[in-house]
């Protein structure tokens, strides 16, 4: 809860913001789902670091904690997303780092962080907005495996089909 | 019992939750661990402290503004 709020606050700081509005109850709301409904019958504890990301972002973006708008001069029409772009900032930033524990390749650290191209970023945040954990869960969690095995390629199963 | 005890929390510069009291000290139950944000168990999220994650964050906002310029 903490860690989200000070992220959210120095996130928005950074954008030259001195106010940002975020409505508690509903990071509450994420994570508690996350704990409690994990999108997943593996459950939060043997789930995979992209199936974890994946349900804080389509918790996050369902939920819609931040209230405040990011700056319009520099987001444009995806300044109302900001719920979708902080909460795959901070996903992208904690996959940085995450380790894999491989039953049959051993512990696997991913390196290198997630980049993407502009144009892929503003399509993603479209698609992250409008994204809801029961219907795009699933979904998500395979954006963010392959966008991690393409900065991570070595992490990556072997790919045989 | 590790992430159940209260935490001290300072509201921060750009936090209000609720008006008119930004600044003022507040406590916090921690019901939920906050491994659960970048938990280090199987499938490991990266364990970061307060520190760090402020650090990434504006970090993560610089590269924004620079990548974007304007959308």
């Amino acid at each position: 809860m903490i860690n989200v709020c000070e992220y959210i606050d120095d996130f928005y700081v950074d954008q030259g913001l001195d106010v940002v509005e975020i409505n508690v109850n509903e990071i509450w709301g994420v994570l508690g789902a996350i704990t409690q409904q994990f999108p997943s019958p593996l459950g939060i504890a043997e789930a995979s670091p992209f199936k974890k990301v994946a349900a804080f972002t389509t918790y996050f973006t369902a939920q819609r904690p931040i209230i405040t708008n990011l700056p319009e001069p520099r987001f444009g029409l995806l300044a109302s997303h900001q719920n979708a772009i902080v909460a795959f900032s901070l996903c992208v930033d904690s996959l940085h780092g995450a380790l894999i524990k491989c039953p049959k390749r051993g512990d696997i650290i991913l390196k290198n962080r997630i980049q993407i191209s502009q144009h892929f970023w503003k399509d993603l945040m479209v698609m992250l907005s409008n994204s809801l954990p029961s219907q795009h869960f699933n979904c998500v969690s395979l954006i963010y495996e392959a966008l991690t095995y393409q900065a991570n390629p070595d992490a990556s199963y072997d790919r045989v089909i | 019992m590790p992430g159940q005890r209260p935490v001290k929390f300072k509201l921060l510069r750009a936090f209000v939750p609720v008006p008119g009291v930004k600044g003022e000290p507040i406590e916090i139950a921690r019901p939920v661990p906050a491994a659960v944000c970048f938990p280090n168990a199987k499938g490991g999220l990266r364990m970061v402290d307060s520190d760090e994650i402020r650090k990434l964050a504006r970090e993560s906002s610089q590269r924004l503004t620079l990548a974007l310029g304007k959308v």
